[in-house]
């Protein structure tokens, strides 16, 4: 197992060194990073060429690639080009956010949505079955901004209905709050529920289709034969195997979702990784979007780390070779 | 047995779907969102800047021009420290020094020297005569505390020390900037309006960029204000929310439609003079900027704006006329090819339009304008793009083969020496014309009457050679100015007070008087970078608003594009005797 996850990470860094190339020649093609302050009336043009001498922008592209090549490695990601300022706190803030939502959010995805799969597996074509479906159908149709702004005028008309003030439509704590955990989860509730929703209706579809294959598998049909108890060959014989097509799926939709649930961390005003990037864009840094996209990279590639290594629990049959 | 082979094509798959997710977010960028909306209770502002710079006087004054500061003999900093000669020579050094990234030393170049004539008393001279002088020391930085410390990155995080109402708490990146009321405020009254200090204790700036959940937030008072780009949908809802009061201003940020004039057609007057006669301007302002500003009008004069008292209309000749816009290119021997559009020389018109994508007022007055063409026979189509793309230097600054027509908004402000050089013929543009002359049209006449500008004092004088040089500009058809832009300040009915500033100064220029609430959440789009308002990364609104509350100038300037002493009883502009 050592030897695979070291054999693995090898791999990631030519993968890795692409995704460099890429990122960095892909952005510096289509984007200036002083063009928003030349464009300011009577900018100073001491200010500028103190930018452009501090980022080398007058030297050849692959020059400039080789010292924003050792700011990644050896300096964090370096320094913002406006206004010098480290990029790794803000960023490493903006991915501790994001890990708040996400791991809840999948966390309470996959356990829901395996559950309704496979009873949904169990029971095929009951009421059950067609209710979930029904249900994951909506959460595919619908699309993730409207359902998060309807959540938001909810807990809005409760509030004005009520008082009381059960979730926040917005940001991640209050002003002085008289009990920090509780604001904190009053903050966190709605955006997870929208995060949580769409993935559940995901999974539950991939765990519903690969459970009704499992199940009627001959290992199983002999497991039956064998007198073998039925829950034992549900959650045993049938449920391990069928979870590897959802474990697939959520490992890629955990490392993209790391990259920043760009629409659910804009509308509800989450300092995470998505809205790192899209404050990013709107100031133009483009050594801070270069910065996230290496950080998406990496977690991509993690994730399928991640995955590969669960198959190997999952199957045994899976060899580390 | 199973292959490792297919997850590690998922893997590069998912590598590439990260980089198509960045592809479209980039092709989804912002510009600044645009206007359209509903009027009603707006209270749209006509600011007209009287005239309030005193002529210069003959005096004491060692170069060819000076101007005497005098400092208030109350104003102190938030320690109790008074602000000094001292502070205001701090604040020039600083700005002149080039191992700092400010953004700009406009002016403050003009400067030979100073002299600290008393600890009350500063004397700023100059080489040569400086007529905006007013937009000088317009945030005044205390010595005691800044001396000797990096400046690049000291007030990054907190501005530490200011003269202003508030001083800045704390600021919980992420999640909010806290400023408190200062205890030990130096004026008993605000000091550019005369009006008493108000009882708001604590400002909570938070971030949420999302118009819809500004909305929302301000619905369920999760916040009591926001000062958003305004859009019909938005100031509908805002309108609609009981005990929320709102407010639009007309602002010196001005929106137009430049000309490329190194393209072999556009470089002809008569085609650019049937374009600006082709589109009807009144029915873009009716249909973007007159649902929030009742009383906007179409722009003519890219210098003074509607609102100004030195507005005149340059472009008036211009009106929309489509006999006439067609007579332009008959009467120059072009003719209807089969198509319906016209070909002067062969060339047949049919220019790009860039703009920036997503801004949804300026796809409309797009949408109009091209209707507007295609009736006189000439052809406009859209080349929208992402704003980092279209404002990057190799796409503005480029020539005809980039971009042919472009629609964008220059930001200004009440003096209007800062768009110079958008007139002039040389400078440092990477395509060698004026800092920020991007249309690349030239005009000796007109330059020489813009750089006049800077030198003449007397306020009529000097605003009436903008003109002339506004004139020659227009008639020109340099340009097609379009409208002046609204701005929308809604807030919580408790709170009394608030009032729109449309300039750069913006909502908390009158802070200190605000009263009816002791906690006040202000809704900003999005978390600055920095706070120091200096430099280049500290321009965002929130920081503005910060510096607005926490720092003081010489002059503030008030919604009526006054400028009004701040930190000062009075100051007087000096030429040398004889001089």
């Amino acid at each position: 197992m050592g030897t695979f996850i070291a054999r693995r990470l090898l791999y990631s860094i030519p993968v890795l060194l692409a995704a460099t190339i890429l990122v960095f020649f892909g952005m510096t093609a289509v984007t200036d990073p002083i063009s928003q302050i030349r464009l300011q009336p009577n900018v100073s043009q001491q200010t500028i060429q103190n930018i452009i001498d501090r980022k080398h922008l007058d030297e050849p592209v692959v020059v400039q690639y080789g010292f924003w090549l050792r700011d990644v490695f050896f300096n964090q990601f370096g320094n913002t080009a406006l206004g010098d300022q480290p990029i790794w706190p803000d960023l490493s803030r903006a991915i501790g956010n994001t890990m708040q939502l996400v791991f809840i959010s999948e966390l309470i995805a996959v356990v829901l949505a395996v559950v309704l799969g496979v009873f949904s597996a169990k029971k095929q074509y009951s009421f059950f079955d067609y209710a979930t479906t029904t249900i994951s159908f909506f959460g595919f149709s619908v699309p993730i901004f409207w359902f998060a702004l309807i959540l938001q005028a909810l807990a809005t008309w409760f509030f004005l209905e009520t008082g009381f003030r059960l979730f926040y439509t917005f940001g991640q704590s209050s002003f002085a709050p008289e009990n920090a955990f509780i604001d904190r989860i009053q903050h966190m509730v709605l955006p997870i529920v929208t995060l949580s929703y769409v993935s559940i209706a995901t999974y539950s579809r991939y765990q519903r289709a690969s459970m009704l294959e499992v199940l009627h598998s001959d290992y199983v049909r002999t497991a039956r034969a064998k007198g073998v108890k039925e829950r034992v060959v549900t959650m045993k014989h049938a449920l391990r195997n069928a979870l590897i097509p959802v474990v697939t799926i959520a490992a890629l939709s955990f490392g993209a979702v790391l990259g920043g649930a760009v629409i659910t961390e804009t509308i509800f005003a989450w300092p995470g990784m998505g809205k790192f990037f899209i404050d990013a864009l709107i100031r133009g840094e483009v050594y801070t979007l270069m910065a996230w996209l290496m950080v998406t990279a990496v977690a991509v590639i993690l994730a399928n780390l991640v995955a590969d290594i669960v198959y190997g629990w999952l199957d045994p049959r899976i060899r580390y070779d | 047995m199973r292959s490792l082979r297919t997850t590690r094509v998922i893997r590069w798959m998912s590598l590439l779907a990260v980089f198509a997710l960045v592809a479209a977010a980039c092709g989804g960028t912002t510009g600044d969102t645009t206007t359209t909306a509903a009027e009603e209770t707006t209270t749209t502002e006509a600011p007209q800047e009287t005239t309030t710079t005193p002529p210069p006087v003959e005096g004491d004054c060692p170069d060819a021009f000076c101007v005497k500061y005098n400092i208030h003999p109350d104003a102190a900093w938030a320690d109790g420290t008074p602000v000094t000669a001292a502070d205001f020579a701090f604040t020039y050094e600083t700005i002149m020094n080039d191992q700092l990234d400010i953004t700009s030393r406009e002016g403050y170049n003009k400067m030979t020297s100073y002299e600290e004539v008393d600890d009350k008393t500063f004397l700023a001279v100059f080489g040569e005569l400086y007529a905006p002088w007013q937009t000088l020391f317009s945030a005044i930085m205390p010595k005691h505390e800044l001396e000797g410390k990096p400046f690049n990155s000291y007030w990054d995080d907190l501005i530490t020390l200011g003269s202003g109402p508030f001083v800045m708490e704390e600021w919980v990146k992420d999640e909010r900037i806290v400023l408190q009321r200062n205890e030990n405020y130096w004026a008993s009254e605000v000091p550019h309006t005369g009006n008493p200090l108000g009882d708001v204790q604590t400002l909570n700036i938070v971030f949420l960029e999302d118009s819809q959940t500004q909305v929302q937030a301000l619905r369920g008072q999760e916040i009591d204000m926001f000062y958003p780009q305004p859009q019909v949908s938005l100031v509908e809802e805002v309108d609609a929310i009981e005990g929320v009061e709102w407010e639009a201003g007309l602002g010196p940020v001005w929106e137009h439609v430049d000309f490329n004039h190194s393209d072999p057609l556009l470089s002809q007057k008569f085609i650019r003079q049937a374009i600006a006669t082709g589109i009807d301007r009144d029915a873009i302002v009716e249909a973007v900027v007159r649902p929030i500003a009742a009383d906007a009008q179409p722009l003519g004069n890219t210098v003074w704006l509607n609102t100004s008292a030195n507005y005149e209309d340059h472009f008036s000749q211009y009106a929309y006329d489509p006999v006439a816009a067609e007579a332009y290119l008959t009467d120059n021997g072009c003719a209807k090819g089969s198509d319906g559009i016209y070909e002067c020389d062969g060339q047949r018109l049919s220019f790009n339009w860039a703009t920036t994508a997503g801004n949804e007022g300026r796809e409309l007055q797009f949408a109009l304008a091209q209707a507007n063409l295609a009736e006189i026979g000439i052809e406009v189509n859209a080349a929208f793009g992402p704003a980092a793309e279209v404002f990057a230097d190799e796409f503005i600054f480029g020539d005809y083969t980039v971009w042919q027509m472009f629609n964008f908004a220059w930001v200004g402000s009440p003096d209007p020496s800062g768009g110079n050089t958008i007139y002039y013929c040389e400078g440092g543009a990477p395509s060698g014309f004026g800092d920020i002359n991007v249309t690349r049209y030239c005009n000796d006449e007109m330059e020489q009457l813009v750089r006049a500008t800077d030198t003449e004092v007397d306020p009529a004088a000097r605003a009436a050679l903008y003109n002339q040089a506004d004139a020659i500009y227009l008639e020109d058809v340099a340009t097609i100015p379009l409208y002046q832009k609204p701005t929308f300040f809604a807030w919580n009915a408790a709170i009394s007070g608030p009032k729109d500033n449309a300039t750069q100064v913006g909502p908390f220029w009158n802070v200190g008087e605000w009263t009816g609430k002791e906690l006040i959440t202000f809704g900003a789009d999005q978390q600055p970078e920095s706070m120091n308002t200096f430099e280049p990364d500290g321009n965002l609104f929130a920081a503005g608003i910060v510096a607005t509350a926490v720092l003081e100038g010489a002059y503030t300037i008030t919604p009526d594009f006054r400028y009004v002493e701040q930190l000062i009883t009075s100051a007087e502009p000096i030429v040398p005797a004889g001089g």
